[in-house]
């Protein structure tokens, strides 16, 4: 099948209830699966007037207890921006999925590009964590959508699933797990008006006053302090809600960011990538063993949170890294910082950006830095 | 008949009450005057000028932004 | 004698939340009583009800003020996200809190669309014809000629009348009245409350800090003195001419017809008594 239905089966096995859209070209095969899918399990599916109002119902609606989501590319994405950046300060689980295409701008709607990598850690205003996965193939749109879920209602954080045009279009084989082997994490909610009044703001993830249960609670987007009581002036309460809600999540970066690893062990070049590049990445470390250079593959599951140390330790005695990248370089940079003073690291893009990379070129690559 | 109504009381709460002048304005048997006397926020909220002459209208309490006046004492039902 | 003598609204506010930040005579705090009111006679248990609030003086009627499930969203959105709440628990009685600027400028394209959809969404617009909270520039409400901070020779546009663009819009609930007719606004509220599908409650409100001063009338009786001297019932309206209606307010009920409302269209279509898992 193909990934973007795939992602529409992930999130409904994971108890997605409402779907939220506005049309956007390579994300429109998620929304249309998801309205077939939703009303049949008591959903609701529902097209707004923009990708603002999109990511915005989908707030609310996760505020009345519903595993939430939305999709669509890079213009819409720039749109979600600010509401976003309302999900991270209310601390309020949603799924967004960005069906990553070559821009900027209108750019090209059905061309693949890995160009809102950076935007996905820093989109909106204010300072914050937040988390982004790259699925790169269609049976892990299938299970990073559940995983994303999962994510979101134990961190309490919209959740970005960085897939791309490639990703989203390929068919291939996809496995669906029967319902009772699929692990699933719901959001923690008070037992009482008691528990629900206490003061939260923790990194351990305090539980969410859901509406209509009697707590009262009071959600703003303004400096608030523990108890939700907006703090107008004092700097002191901004500063520990920028600090508990981003320690909620770098806390836990190794758990929330895994890598896959491809012959890391006695691997001399490795070539580090995520998404659909990370297909032509693993398939040119095959090529490369044929020709009896060892070379290996560092494949990123998790953007952000970016897995620093995971990386490190995992490249610690490899003498050249390779990072292919659809841009002019967002991951790279991280790669590059934490490689430091051990791998000397590379950037390559594809010889056209907007395309994948063409597997001789990158093989030519290789077996000069293994040379 | 002489009227067996208990009178109404004129609750005026001075740390709510913004000085804004609307109930002084607004009741219609004028019995309410801005005050002379400053309170800690420095507003000078408003002093009854004869509570006997109060119907409880409520056109204070209803108006007041703040709900900082309010009858107590008879209830709207008794109005007649 | 019964010894209670706190205010009979006293269940609704939240605690600490006294005073409100509303400035002395905003007639923010004479809508907010009102609904409380309106709330109370209508006898809707506050426990079933959500306030969506926008960004701007109006926001604040309800955030943190009345003691009740809240979301205080980003500038123009409340209506959004009041139809996400609405679609994701249907049993909820929901109300949106937006001003002028909010729900017209930033907010256009959801209030329109929130009318069309007769989404069982309340909206409350507090209309002072002005962007008060960030000190008083021109909004898409502020009548031709007027010189505010960001029109110092006199704003060149046309007003919107946001009653009749959400009758446009499709609005079946659609009524306007101001702060100094609160016995009309507080039945036009419970109205709104206890009726089926999308209402749209626009409010004149003085706000004599930003608007007040620009037109030579800072006090805030004065304001409403003038609201009162300047409004005409809709039934008359229909038999002035537009020259005669000039500088006035029409006031009343525009439009309530009855149109099914998007919740239900969902449960209908779908089978299902009620939607998602609560």
């Amino acid at each position: 099948m193909q990934g973007n239905e795939a992602c529409a089966l992930g999130a409904v096995a994971a108890g997605c209830r409402f779907f939220a859209f506005y049309p956007i070209t390579p994300a429109g095969e998620i929304a249309e699966k998801m309205s077939q899918l939703l009303p049949k399990a008591r959903g609701v599916y529902i097209q707004m007037e923009d990708e603002i109002a999109a990511i915005g119902s989908v707030i609310g609606a996760s505020w009345t207890g519903l595993k939430t989501m939305t999709a669509t590319s890079g213009p819409g994405f720039s749109l979600m921006q600010e509401n976003i950046g309302y999900a991270v300060m209310t601390e309020t689980p949603c799924v967004i999925v960005d069906v990553q295409r070559a821009g900027p701008s209108t750019g090209i709607v059905s061309a693949p590009m890995q160009g809102d990598v950076v935007q996905a850690r820093h989109g909106s205003h204010g300072e914050y964590e937040i988390i982004a996965l790259a699925p790169s193939s269609a049976q892990e749109m299938f299970d990073i959508t559940i995983r994303a879920f999962n994510l979101a209602e134990q961190y309490r954080s919209p959740v970005i699933v960085l897939a791309d045009e490639t990703v989203g279009h390929m068919r291939e084989e996809v496995i669906i797990p029967e319902e009772n082997m699929i692990e699933i994490v719901n959001r923690r909610t008070p037992s009482s008006a008691a528990e629900a009044s206490r003061a939260f703001l923790s990194p351990s993830v305090a539980p969410m006053p859901i509406f209509g249960k009697g707590f009262s609670a009071h959600v703003t987007g303004s400096s608030h302090d523990e108890y939700g009581k907006r703090q107008a002036s004092a700097p002191e309460a901004i500063d520990k809600i920028v600090r508990t809600i981003s320690e909620k999540i770098r806390a836990h970066t190794a758990e929330i960011s895994t890598i896959q690893k491809l012959m890391l062990d006695d691997a001399d070049v490795v070539l580090v990538a995520y998404g659909s590049c990370a297909r032509t990445a693993e398939y040119v470390v095959k090529q490369a063993r044929e020709r009896a250079v060892h070379a290996g593959l560092l494949r990123l599951i998790g953007l952000w949170p970016f897995p620093g140390k995971t990386v490190q330790q995992a490249l610690k005695s490899v003498g050249r890294v390779i990072v292919l990248e659809n841009n002019l370089g967002q991951i790279f940079p991280e790669v590059e910082r934490v490689t430091a003073g051990g791998s000397e690291a590379f950037f390559l893009p594809p010889e056209t950006i907007g395309t994948l990379h063409r597997p001789a070129y990158v093989l030519e690559h290789v077996m000069e830095a293994a040379s | 008949m002489a009227s067996t109504l208990q009178a109404p009381k004129i609750v005026i709460v001075e740390d709510l009450c913004k000085g804004c002048g609307i109930c002084v304005e607004f009741c219609p048997v004028k019995i309410l005057k801005l005050g002379s006397r400053m309170t800690r926020k420095g507003i000078f909220p408003p002093e009854v000028i004869d509570a006997s002459k109060c119907t409880a209208c409520r056109i204070c309490q209803y108006y007041c932004p703040d709900l900082a006046i309010y009858i107590v004492g008879r209830s709207e039902a008794s109005r007649s | 004698m019964s010894s209670d003598e706190s205010h009979p609204l006293a269940k609704y506010i939240r605690k600490g939340a006294q005073p409100h930040t509303h400035c002395a005579g905003c007639g923010n705090g004479i809508i907010a009583q009102s609904f409380l009111r309106a709330v109370d006679q209508a006898g809707i248990p506050m426990r079933r009800m959500v306030c969506v609030a926008g960004i701007g003086c109006s926001g604040w009627i309800p955030s943190p003020f009345f003691d009740v499930d809240t979301l205080h969203v980003t500038h123009g959105r409340p209506i959004a996200f009041a139809t996400g709440v609405k679609l994701g628990n249907p049993d909820l009685e929901v109300v949106v809190f937006t001003g002028d600027g909010d729900c017209s400028a930033i907010g256009g394209n959801h209030l329109i669309h929130a009318a069309r959809r007769n989404i069982g969404v309340k909206v409350i617009c507090v209309n002072n014809m002005i962007y008060g909270m960030t000190g008083g520039e021109v909004a898409p409400t502020t009548p031709r000629g007027i010189k505010t901070t960001t029109t110092p020779f006199g704003n060149l546009e046309r007003p919107f009348d946001l009653s009749k663009l959400v009758v446009a819009a499709g609005g079946t609930h659609v009524v306007r009245w101001t702060s100094y007719h609160v016995a009309r606004l507080v039945a036009a509220m419970k109205k709104a409350l206890t009726r089926k599908g999308f209402a749209f409650v626009e409010v004149l409100s003085q706000c004599p800090v930003h608007y007040g001063r620009r037109i030579g009338i800072s006090n805030p009786v004065e304001m409403m003195r003038w609201f009162q001297k300047q409004s005409v019932p809709i039934e008359k309206a229909r038999e002035l001419s537009e020259q005669e209606l000039s500088g006035k307010f029409v006031v009343g009920e525009f439009v309530d017809i009855e149109a099914p409302e998007l919740t239900e269209l969902y449960a209908e279509q779908f089978g299902a008594v009620r939607l998602g898992s609560n």
